[in-house]
């Protein structure tokens, strides 16, 4: 199930402004890829796209999932393909609560008109809460609704360990999290970790990257990649911030 | 309408433009054919038994670099076409109803203020005249791209009572902050603030009601042209046996258009606060915005007043919500600043600035909101 | 658009959208023919073998119905022809008391609309209301042996004259409004509650009646009286088969809570769209009594509803809880609610859902009035709209006058189409736009729903899926 992004290009629809500027990047099946980077970049609308959000427009390139043509499909399409973006802004949904939705969602993608068994969903979820070290009445509240900055996210994990996409991609997942959630999330990640299971990880802090340790790490900057490197580059970045990079991106050099 | 008011409107109307005269009389002439509510009727009555047509004498002072700032039957001669297609047609329209009518047949004076396009005018255009005789009326039209700030206190001495009239019309991405804090003499006046407005036009709108009198204002804006905004931010103060109500609309005719509604008003003592704001999205008006905030304070246990916030909404993709309020001082609030020393009027006084401020705070200039904070003070502390 | 294109339109969307689109070929035993004249109100008195000063109140209500005009505000009604309506039917001569008294045809409407299949222990006792008239009566023996009253408001008249007596119109005037004097004049059928002093009616009591034959004015009256510190549960749920004529449905509903009591009225109207639900729902609270709206406005084609509350006695609560959904371009729900503050320390709660799609309208028309003697009230409103396409509209008009100062009042309203980004994150998860559109939409009538016995919430839950089939793109 390898995510292939090829000279993306996007733009916000309402200004025309373009953030994306020819991105190209690779997550083999399996593996786990970080993008790291400075505010403003283009991280966070690189996923956006690739989910399909609607504020933004894609004016050149191809995004295949497993050889599949992902930009052609509708936002549940993509889901039903496998993909799944926990959010740097999750919606609340008042009135709807959070183990319905689950169980709706998992429904959605199960084969037509499978359902998955009641017994087996309560189980995986009271699993997945414990894991995540949630409280049991997480799931008999409203859909975020009044859920905290942390509890939004760690209920972001929770549906993706339910949902068990094939490429689950996280933005900026740890903001918000103090250091044991930070590491209880973290937790929850690497038990997905399996041959068939990718993950594209945007990060804020590079601590998270201690937890979940990265196949491939990506450097973004003004809306392409400019380098990429092996899990030491989290290293190398702690030490020397962006600015290097920054300038790679000046000089027109990029991977 | 008896003939000799006639006489008297075509008698006042000597010497002005033929078609200003033919108009003023064409109003006296149908008045009587137009709509009339209650509020209305009791004002124009008192004008009818005793209409006063003098014209107020205002001298030109200066002449501004720039724009023009004449006394409208002045302007009416200098600047016909303008003035003639302008005066009393979009904005506050003299067919509308019977009292628009008289206040044009029965007109006594008012200002021209015209910034032509491309001008930013970097002084604040202060409107500021004793207006003897009741009607009172300024139009100002600003031109595209545009920018101007004016500042109207004007003081109405007649014991009748008295409408002021304001039409402000803006070009296309003119941009007009308009301050208004006016007093009356007579128990029961008229306030009219109309505007139009083109494509991305800004119209900011801070009205100050401390006036002590009876009050019926209608404050209105039409964002015709496409983008265009109005933001209306509103205080009041009623006491004693006042009644002041205040009516406030914004149509959203063009897309991506927004009106904002903020009025916070106080009452003490048996007086009567009501805030009726209206806001329409008309359809294919997409990606509008309407937002209202009516909000009143009663001090005392026999004040009270009413918030209807209205919304009438045509089109989907937009963006509105209303918000209204009538309640007391928070009893906790009140017995801290006591348990401080304050006595109760001070603490009392406190809290309505506390109330007030907000709305205030949101007038950019730092000048007019002292000034409007000071108006605010002496209208609390002089019983 | 003209009257044959508004009945062309009615008929194609009923075959398209409602599913109770049947109805029995029941002759009604007996009619009054078409139109209303003083002999008809008369007529109707004679059949019912009515006391004289019920007679009387019916002549006097019919009088004032003649002076009186259509209100000045709201949906249009000037396609609604009262001369042309057949204002009483009896289907049958006499009022069952078992189910098996009950006419066949009958009981094969019934179970269409699922009435046997409603479990028997959430129903204290049943009173189904056929054409303008109660077939079906039983009183369960545990009610009457605790003194509650619960039967038609014609028996009730017959039996317990000196209770309906007293109450009957004391709420609702006939100068009220056209249709309050038109429903005092030739009403007929209705249900009648009475609990007596500190009894607590433990399961909801429920009612189940709808409109047959073209052009029947339904003016069910009814009575609800809940003596001190007793308390009930009253739900009433109707739908209504599709016609090409148009129905007009005018009830008049009075409640009065006495001091401490408690009532809880709920109501799905489901009617097909050629019906004209032109309802008055009044309630007067007395001292620390609760009132309780519970109202869903789903159907016909014009819905005119504003259930108040009279807080009259000290520390009175009234609330309302309300939907109203707005399916399609001949559809026009113009519903709120009143609450007037007459005495000190009362409370009232307002939280209405509005819904509109497909060229409906669904407009809020509310007020909250604290008077002289309302010392230390609050209240609050709270008015949100979804209006999830171009051809629909929606207007919020509250009234919130306050007659003192020492009160607080709250009042907040939200207007928007359904949320994109509520929608994306739905869809990101697998659901499609249909099924990420139904579950916002059933989130934002959620406080409703919650509110509501089983079968209702989830009839109501069908309900909504199925109008919301192909709302999409």
């Amino acid at each position: 199930m390898t995510l292939v992004v090829k000279n993306l290009h996007a733009i916000v629809k309402e200004t025309g402004e373009e953030i994306l500027k020819g991105v190209d990047l690779t997550v083999p099946t399996g593996e786990v890829h970080a993008i790291m980077g400075p505010n403003g970049n283009g991280k966070s609308t690189l996923v956006s796209t690739i989910m399909g959000y609607p504020a933004y427009e894609v004016t050149a390139g191809t995004v295949t999932f497993d050889g599949e043509d992902v930009l052609s499909k509708s936002v549940t399409e993509r889901a039903q393909l496998g993909l799944f973006l926990g959010m740097q802004y999750p919606a609340e949904i008042p009135g709807v609560k959070n183990i319905d939705f689950i169980r709706q969602a998992m429904n959605a993608t199960q084969p037509e008109g499978q359902t998955v068994p009641v017994l087996e969903f309560l189980q995986q979820l009271n699993e997945a809460k414990q894991l995540l070290k949630m409280p049991d009445d997480i799931t008999d509240r409203y859909l975020n609704v009044g859920f905290s900055g942390g509890e939004k996210k760690r209920n972001e994990v929770l549906q993706m360990m339910m949902l068990k996409p094939k490429l689950a991609i996280l933005d900026e997942i740890d903001s918000g999290l103090d250091i044991d959630a930070l590491r209880i999330v973290a937790n929850g990640i690497n038990h997905m970790r399996t041959p068939q299971f990718s993950a594209l990880l945007i990060t804020h802090y590079e601590r998270l990257l201690e937890y979940v340790k990265p196949d491939r790490i990506h450097v973004m900057v003004d809306g392409r990649v400019v380098q990429s490197g092996g899990p030491e580059l989290a290293d190398e970045l702690e030490k020397g911030g962006y600015a290097q990079f920054e300038q790679m991106s000046k000089d027109g050099v990029h991977e | 309408m008896k003939p000799e008011l006639l006489n008297q409107v075509q008698a006042a109307t000597q010497g002005q433009p033929d078609w200003l005269r033919k108009k003023r009389q064409l109003a006296m002439m149908m008045a009587q054919e137009l709509p009339v509510t209650d509020h209305q009727q009791t004002v124009l009555k008192k004008w009818l038994q005793n209409p006063q047509l003098d014209i107020n004498d205002e001298q030109v002072t200066t002449t501004p670099n720039g724009y023009v700032n004449l006394p409208i039957f002045l302007a009416a001669q200098q600047y016909p076409e303008l003035v003639q297609e302008n005066l009393m047609e979009k904005a506050i329209n003299w067919q509308a109803n019977q009292l628009n009518a008289l206040h044009l047949a029965f007109l006594n004076g008012g200002r021209f203020v015209y910034v032509p396009n491309n001008t930013v005018v970097d002084q604040p255009i202060e409107l500021q005249a004793t207006v003897s005789g009741c009607n009172y009326h300024n139009l100002i039209i600003v031109g595209a791209n545009s920018q101007v700030t004016i500042i109207e206190n004007e003081a109405a001495s007649d014991q009748r009572p008295s409408y002021l009239g304001t039409e402000l019309l803006l070009g296309d991405s003119a941009q007009v902050n308009y301050y208004q804090s006016n007093t009356f003499t007579a128990g029961h006046n008229w306030e009219s603030v109309r505007a139009y407005q083109a494509g991305d036009s800004l119209l900011n709108i801070y009205s100050a009601f401390f006036d002590r009198h009876h009050l019926d204002a209608d404050y209105h804006a039409n964002l015709d042209g496409d983008g265009s905004h109005a933001n209306f931010k509103m205080v009041g103060i009623a006491t004693h046996d006042q009644v002041q109500d205040i009516h406030t609309r914004i149509d959203n005719h063009g897309l991506h258009t927004d009106g904002e509604i903020l009025q916070n008003g106080v009452v003490k003592d048996q007086a009567i606060l009501n805030f009726h704001a209206v806001g329409k999205i008309y359809q294919g008006a997409h990606q509008s915005a309407s937002n209202q905030e009516s909000r009143l304070l009663t001090l005392t246990a026999a004040s009270h007043g009413e918030a209807d916030p209205v919304l009438l909404i045509e089109d989907n993709d937009v963006n509105a919500g209303h918000a209204a309020s009538i309640g007391q001082v928070n009893p906790d609030q009140l017995y801290y600043l006591q348990s401080r020393g304050l006595t109760l009027m001070e603490a009392e006084i406190l809290l309505t600035k506390g109330f007030l401020l907000p709305v205030i705070e949101k007038f950019p200039d730092q000048q007019l909101r002292d000034q409007t904070i000071n108006e605010l003070l002496e209208r609390l502390e002089v019983q | 658009m003209s009257q044959e294109d508004d009945k062309k339109a009615i008929q194609q969307f009923s075959k398209e959208h409602y599913e109770y689109g049947f109805h029995d070929d029941i002759k009604p035993i007996f009619s009054t023919g078409v139109g209303l004249t003083e002999e008809t109100v008369r007529e109707i008195s004679r059949r019912k073998h009515e006391p004289e000063w019920m007679l009387n109140i019916r002549l006097n209500a019919y009088h004032q119905y003649l002076k009186m005009k259509l209100p000045n505000f709201g949906p249009d009604l000037t396609k609604l022809d009262l001369s042309q309506l057949r204002y009483f039917q009896r289907p049958t001569d006499h009022v069952a008391r078992s189910w098996s008294d009950v006419p066949e045809e009958m009981k094969t409407t019934f179970e269409k609309m699922g009435v046997p299949e409603a479990e028997r222990q959430y129903l204290a006792g049943a009173t189904a209301q056929y054409e303008s008239e109660v077939v079906y009566a039983n009183l369960k023996r545990d009610l009457a042996s605790h003194g509650i009253l619960f039967m038609d408001t014609d028996t009730a008249v017959q039996k317990y004259p000196e209770i309906v007596k007293k109450y009957f119109a004391k709420l609702v005037h006939p100068d009220d409004n056209i249709f309050a004097a038109l429903n005092t004049a030739v009403w007929s059928g209705g249900t009648f509650i009475y609990v007596p002093k500190g009894v607590h009616v433990d399961e909801p009591l429920q009612s189940f009646f709808r409109i047959n034959a073209e052009n029947t004015g339904q003016f069910e009256r009814t009575l609800i009286v809940v003596d001190e510190d007793a308390s009930v549960n009253y739900v009433e749920g109707c739908t209504a088969p599709v016609y090409s004529e148009d129905s007009l449905h005018a009830a008049v509903v009075e409640v009065f809570v006495k001091p401490r009591g408690f009532c809880r009225y709920t109501t799905i109207q489901n009617w097909s769209p050629n019906v004209y639900s032109l309802e008055t729902k009044r309630a007067v609270a007395d001292e620390n009594a609760v009132m309780e709206w519970v109202d869903g406005n789903l159907g016909s084609k014009v819905t005119m509803k504003y259930p108040s509350v009279y807080l009259r006695g000290r520390g009175a609560k009234g609330t309302m809880l309300s939907i109203a959904f707005a399916n399609g371009k001949v559809v026009d729900q113009d519903t709120g609610a009143r609450m007037i503050h007459q005495a000190p320390e009362t409370s009232s709660t307002i939280i209405s859902k509005s819904l509109c799609r497909a060229g409906g309208v669904c407009d809020y028309r509310g007020e909250v009035k604290m008077d002289e003697n309302a010392h230390g009230s609050s209240s609050h409103v709270e008015c949100d709209t979804i209006i999830m396409d171009d051809d629909s509209s929606s207007d919020t008009i509250p009234l919130n006058k306050v007659a003192v100062g020492d009160v607080a009042m709250e009042h907040e309203a939200k207007v928007s189409k359904v949320s994109e980004e509520e929608l994306y994150y739905l869809m990101s998860r697998g659901l499609s736009e249909e099924e990420a559109t139904k579950m916002i939409v059933m989130g934002f009538i959620e406080p409703f729903t919650k509110q509501l016995p089983m079968e209702y919430a989830v009839e109501l839950n069908r309900l909504i899926d199925f109008q919301m089939e192909g709302s999409v793109g």
